[in-house]
């Protein structure tokens, strides 16, 4: 009865963190600080559920509904002050994950395919007109926006992205 | 009812209220204030709207404004103007995100030549830091430009708190310089919405109080917009409909349109039910805008509105 009691407990402070990657596992896919990325300061966010609305506003039941359970973001400066969001969502399966990206590659008009080196896992994107770019690991959907139209813009956007899709790389299969 | 009569009347509805809210707002047995008023009509008066259409965003913001009579009807020289976009997001202009800068920057133009002292352009924006949305946004440089101020509200010490006599909502935590301003201008963007199907002037108002949260948490959110609505009333607004967003909102990015259009009114519920044009849809597609048409925060029935093409 005690045992039965003990794992009762267990699970139940267990629960809230199912469907969650942990804030530790998405901000450390998050770029780091280097001579050509600049963090920009307050501009760190890690939300889930309904603090949604705190990067969402009222279009964060959108992401509850794709799967999202858990968002973190920062903000950078780029060369010749290109402005970069880097949004990555956390998803409970791979499955969301995928429909997730392909609901918001439906959104932009314009595609333009990058370079093989900010090939992550699933896919990878920019789209000309608003410099946005997303890459989909097994659990999660990456969005970068870019702001500034300096030429050195978009390779700035991949280089980011490729060091994401690296760093989202799934440990080799487990046996047993 | 004048102002000094509505403000009467909000201090003793604050003193009577004690508890309530929507969901996730914060309740203080302190004696709250009132809104605003705005512009109430003389009884049977019906009220106008003003439409300008094809034109740059700058000169049909003039023309909306010269068809209600001009700026000077509504800011008179010393006084302190409040202005709302809705300058929520980290987007640039043609992503028709957040309001024009064109638009407010002509609108602050227009109330200093009118001989406001001062006018603040205030916005508790959502992305942040809210530098970074203001530059961004283009806002910044429009509104220093036109000789304006442009301020955030992020700070809690910034609001006051108001009576709101609705079923949802009792009180509030607004913008302190929207209570006390002279003037206050509502600028709102035309825009999807995946909450409420369309962002338009009263959805805006939800950018001058703290706890936003609270209300998408509510009963109902439609609810919130409309009984706020009535209770905080602008005295003019301008709306914003030069690009607007199909999809994907209020952040986008989304498919968008250029209606090129800005619309002016006193009338904050009678601009939002013509503004549902523009996205194929009706007055009665967005529950909140009969709503507050049924709240008396203004007339949702087009038929009953005087409206001057600019």
């Amino acid at each position: 009865m005690r045992t039965a009691r003990a794992l009762l407990l267990l699970a139940l402070f267990l629960l809230p963190a199912a469907g969650h990657a942990g804030e530790q596992a998405l901000k450390s896919l998050l770029p780091a600080q280097s001579n050509t990325l600049a963090v920009i300061p307050d501009s760190y966010l890690y939300v889930q559920g309904n603090d949604l609305t705190q990067i969402y506003d009222g279009g964060y039941q959108r992401y509850l509904r794709a799967g999202v359970t858990e968002v973190v973001q920062q903000l950078y400066r780029g060369p010749g002050g290109l402005t970069l969001t880097v949004t990555i969502h956390g998803l409970a399966t791979a499955a969301a994950a995928t429909a997730f990206f392909q609901a918001q590659r439906k959104q932009v008009p314009k595609e333009v395919p990058v370079r093989p080196a900010a090939q992550g896992r699933g896919f990878t994107y920019l789209a000309a007109g608003v410099k946005y770019g997303v890459v989909a690991g097994p659990r999660l959907v990456a969005v970068l926006s870019g702001y500034g139209g300096q030429p050195g813009a978009r390779a700035q956007l991949e280089q980011v992205l490729a060091g994401i899709a690296a760093r989202s790389r799934p440990p080799k299969a487990r046996t047993g | 009812m004048n102002r000094r009569d509505f403000l009467k009347q909000g201090l003793a509805i604050g003193a009577t209220v004690a508890l309530g809210g929507c969901a996730g707002s914060r309740v203080s047995g302190a004696r709250a204030g009132a809104g605003r008023p705005g512009r109430p009509l003389p009884p049977g008066a019906r009220p106008v709207l003003a439409v300008a259409e094809k034109g740059k965003p700058g000169e049909l913001t003039r023309r909306a404004l010269d068809a209600l009579g001009g700026i000077g009807k509504f800011v008179r020289h010393g006084q302190t103007v409040v202005i709302k976009p809705n300058l929520a997001w980290q987007r640039q202009p043609e992503e028709a995100a957040n309001t024009n800068p064109e638009v407010v920057g002509t609108l602050v133009k227009l109330c200093r030549e009118a001989g406001a002292s001062r006018v603040l352009v205030v916005e508790h924006t959502i992305d942040s830091p809210a530098r970074l949305v203001f530059e961004i946004s283009g806002m910044q440089a429009a509104v220093d430009e036109a000789g304006g101020e442009l301020v955030s509200a992020h700070e809690e010490r910034a609001y006051s708190e108001i009576a709101i006599p609705g079923e949802v909502l009792k009180r509030e935590q607004v913008i302190r310089e929207v209570l006390t301003a002279d003037v206050f201008i509502n600028v709102p963007i035309a825009k999807n919405h995946d909450a409420t199907r369309l962002t338009l002037s009263m959805k805006n108002l939800m950018g001058i109080i703290y706890n936003r949260q609270g209300w998408h948490l509510s009963s109902s959110l439609h609810r919130c917009i409309a009984e706020f609505a009535a209770a905080v009333r602008p005295d003019l607004v301008v709306m914003d409909a030069n690009r607007i967003m199909l999809t994907r909102g209020p952040k986008g990015p989304g498919q968008t349109k250029d209606p090129q259009a800005v619309l002016a009114s006193t009338d904050q519920v009678a601009v939002d039910a013509y503004t549902t044009r523009y996205f194929g849809l009706q007055p009665a597609d967005v529950e909140f805008v009969m709503l507050a048409g049924k709240l008396g925060a203004g007339q949702a029935d087009l038929g009953k509105v005087q409206i001057k093409y600019a």
